[in-house]
């Protein structure tokens, strides 16, 4: 009984959302629909990704994401105090002239008088090569298309709100939403609205009362007409949904974009699974409790917003879970967790839970920083879209990843056991969950890939091409294939075992984004850059750890003498 | 044959089929994957296949010789022949196992035969234009020291139209298509090619493979044909291996959850 209330509490928690409720004017505005990127899309999203890519954050010191854009349109001024540009180099501001220390955020008014030597530094760092740009001079070029992004944002509305035409600079600023279509078909233009003042009196009539709705709504928000703001918009939406038709934008989709978006499941799986694992350290340190279940139902709680978040992706995009990078660390993660709480529930353990919640914030995590680049709802490219073997291969494939990464994490845990107590018996337990880990993973792996080459025989003309993920997901292969079968043939044991399954999260790490990093400029560099950096970082430190610990763990076991066969067994 | 001689093939072939071997080799490739994938990033493909993926010997700094991975793929593909021979366990409840090896012998068997028998061209077309012959692409890209090889092919191709469609407002592609008739013989037919759809007639396969404008209106199109009598034989790998990973791990399955759940227990 107590379980399900604690369960019925942490679900409405986990989707619940916080900001919904808290300005109604605020709806119309959220569901402006912008086409960017080749994809229709609430402003909502529009808003977020943006100041997420200013400050490295949804919201604003509470302030949705939404809620600050509309001041930054209609009320400009307002916002010129509000700390949104994250700067992460303070050598940055002391190239600008402008006081402060350490990495924050700083506001528009803060950053004023350092602008013409900001954009004197931008000029001369935009010819560079890559190559020949460090981390102070792409910090550098970040600042400046994030400040000259939002000096573009507080003209968008300016000369709709003044009933003027527009100003002559701003006719082709770019980065403004694309909210009026101009016809209504697939290859009509979408515009701004300054845009479309620019484009001047040739405008069909609804086109021109749309506007004028626009202006309305402007107005009444600058002088604090809530209500008559929400209601132009809804004027202003009905109105394009109208002329559009109901097949081009979906407004249930807009709504569950929204809707998701203001959720945040992801963020609120992570904080689940960081709870889940913090009482799982508190139920080791006090057993009497029987806090591992409160840890599993935290665990099982963050599953669910998971699971929430990516079925509500794949209704928006009418897509599978996994069509790019960002969602396989989504989906592995989310593979980690359910594997962790199957093994938990049948296996009776929670190390179920340790793995799974390990899994779960680790990814997470990442996924979150990647995040950071831009939407992560993007359009597919030709050769990526709608191909059943191609999509099939990919999600396999992250299933295999799941299962090598939560193998590697249990045999963290085996060498730990061992080092702590070289005759544990609790060890020989957890080289079985490892076990089963890692043939899940080396299972879904060779599917995954044989799938690929299906694909690949399918779309090219060729099974296999050497290509470097092709040749990582290969590696992860013969990497399992190797344990398995030095582990028959007698040459490792358990802890053999277990430092070669860290050996698979590190070809696992490699294939799916140390190929990427290979090559050239596939991301922004803010992943890539860090990514690179994380990654030579998580492979040194593993590298690390077995170089210690197995040494120590074979000492320990030659000092307790204990029998070699029976260690092998 | 006498048991004698039975017994001598025996002890000739029965290390072939050592688990020692099977780890060997596959070190080997590992190791041999690593190298190449890196080489690659710097040296290209083309390179990388030379001297890596397609060799039989390496020669480290011209005097050290390694094995390629050809020699490492071959050693496992007849340690895994010798051990479906002498090593592996014929048992109903290693069914599974069994079918994934092999399976894994079928496809490293008809990877073998596709790499000696098929064929790959390539072929532009501009719009209107209609050709048989065919360029001679061998299996690292179209060679560059002579000049290449043209082919005629049995079938004549005529590219009506090319048509490329992006997503609204951006540079992503959406889609590529080629409009086609094809000839054969005395008859025609229209056919369509486009990205993941490519065109197959008899043992041929054409793939939209690129296009190119000239700016002033024209549009041309290039295929890749690929000519490959076995290339159903990977799929029939790919299916005893997938057949066998399912029936062995829903195997295990069924044994762990028999084993873990003597009684009714519940959910933590």
């Amino acid at each position: 009984m107590k379980r399900s209330i604690f369960l019925a509490l942490l679900a409405s928690w986990l989707l619940s959302s916080a900001v919904l409720s808290a300005a109604t004017h605020l709806g119309p505005f959220q569901r402006l629909v912008v086409l960017e990127e080749g994809r229709k899309k609430p402003l909502d999203t529009f808003a977020r990704n943006l100041l997420k890519q200013f400050s490295g954050r949804a919201s604003l010191a509470g302030m949705s994401a939404s809620a600050w854009l509309a001041r930054v349109f209609f009320t400009p001024e307002k916002t010129f105090d509000d700390k949104i540009f994250l700067v992460n180099q303070p050598d940055v501001l002391a190239a600008m002239g402008v006081e402060g220390e350490g990495r924050g955020r700083f506001s528009f008014s803060r950053l004023r008088p350092g602008l013409g030597r900001l954009h004197e530094l931008a000029f001369q760092y935009a010819n560079l090569q890559d190559s020949g740009k460090g981390r102070f001079e792409n910090e550098t070029l970040r600042l400046f298309y994030n400040v000259s992004a939002y000096y573009n944002l507080l003209e968008a509305f300016r000369s709709i709100q003044a009933g003027s035409a527009a100003h002559p600079d701003r006719q082709s600023a770019s980065g403004l939403p694309a909210i009026v279509p101009l016809g209504g078909g697939p290859g009509e233009p979408w515009l701004s609205p300054a845009q479309v003042l620019a484009h001047g009196a040739s405008l069909p009539a609804t086109v021109q009362r749309e506007i004028s709705l626009l202006a309305q709504a402007s107005r009444a928000y600058a002088t604090g007409r809530k209500n008559d703001f929400g209601q132009a918009l809804t004027a202003f939406n009905r109105s394009v949904q109208v002329r559009l038709g109901p097949q081009a934008v979906r407004s249930s989709k807009i709504s569950m974009e929204i809707y998701y978006n203001h959720i945040d499941p992801f963020f609120k799986a992570e904080l689940a699974y960081g709870l889940a694992l913090l009482i799982l350290l508190l139920s080791m340190a006090l057993p009497r409790f029987r806090l591992d279940r409160l840890s599993a139902l935290c665990l099982l709680g963050g599953s669910l917003a998971h699971t929430f978040g990516l079925i509500a992706r794949m209704l928006i995009m009418n897509r599978p879970p996994v069509t790019n990078l960002y969602e396989t660390f989504v989906f592995v993660a989310w593979t980690g967790v359910v594997m962790g709480l199957l093994m938990a529930w049948w296996q009776k353990t929670e190390l179920g839970i340790l793995a799974g919640g390990i899994a779960g914030i680790v990814f997470l995590a990442i996924a979150g920083r990647y995040s950071l680049d831009g939407d992560t709802l993007g359009m597919l490219a030709a050769v990526l879209d709608s191909n059943l073997w191609l999509t099939t291969h990919v999600v396999t494939i992250s299933l295999g990843y799941a299962g090598c990464v939560v193998a590697g994490i249990f045999g963290h845990v085996v060498i730990i056991q061992k080092l702590l107590d070289p005759r544990s018996a609790a060890a020989a337990g957890t080289t079985r969950l490892l076990y089963a880990a890692l043939a899940f993973g080396l299972a879904f792996t060779s599917i995954g890939t044989v799938m690929g080459g299906i694909w690949a025989d399918q779309s090219w003309g060729r099974f296999w091409g050497w290509d470097p993920k092709e040749n990582g997901a290969l590696l992860i292969i013969i990497w399992c294939a190797i344990l398995f079968h030095a582990r028959l043939a007698g040459w490792i044991g358990q802890i053999g075992l277990a430092a070669g399954s860290i050996g698979a999260i590190i070809a696992v790490v490699m294939a799916w984004f140390g190929v990427n990093l290979l090559g050239v400029g596939l991301h922004a560099y803010g992943f890539t850059t860090g990514a690179a950096r994380g990654l030579l970082a998580f492979v040194g430190g593993e590298l690390l750890f077995l170089a210690v610990a197995v040494p120590l763990c074979k000492k320990n076991a030659a000092e307790s003498g204990g029998n070699k066969a029976q260690q092998k067994s | 044959m006498t048991e004698n001689k039975k017994r001598t093939i025996s002890r000739l072939f029965r290390p072939l089929a050592s688990l020692k071997l099977t780890v060997i080799a596959l070190l080997l490739m590992a190791g041999l994957v690593i190298a190449g994938t890196v080489y690659q990033a710097a040296n290209g493909l083309y390179a990388a296949q030379e001297k890596f993926f397609a060799s039989w010997i390496i020669w480290l700094f011209g005097i050290l010789p390694l094995p390629g991975l050809l020699l490492a793929a071959t050693l496992l593909f007849l340690n895994l022949l010798a051990a479906t021979i002498f090593r592996l366990p014929y048992h109903w409840r290693q069914g599974g196992l069994l079918l994934v090896h092999y399976g894994l012998l079928l496809l490293m068997g008809g990877g073998f035969f596709i790499a000696l028998t098929a064929q790959e061209y390539s072929l532009t077309l501009r719009e209107g234009e209609s050709s048989r012959l065919a360029l001679r692409v061998d299996e690292q890209g179209i060679q560059i020291d002579r000049r290449p090889e043209k082919v005629v092919l049995p079938v004549g191709i005529k590219l009506l139209d090319f048509e490329k469609s992006m997503h609204p407002g951006t540079g992503i592609p959406r889609s590529f298509t080629s409009r086609v008739e094809i000839t054969t013989g005395r008859t025609k037919r229209m056919a369509v090619i486009s990205m993941n759809r490519p065109l197959r007639y008899r043992e041929y396969t054409f793939y939209q493979s690129s296009y190119s404008e000239d700016g002033m209106g024209g549009e041309s199109s290039t295929f890749s044909v690929v000519s490959n009598t076995g290339r159903w034989l990977p799929y029939i790998a790919s299916a005893m291996l997938f057949l066998g990973l399912a029936v062995h791990f829903l195997g295990m399955l069924a044994a762990a959850l028999k084993k873990s759940r003597p009684r009714g227990s519940e959910m933590p």
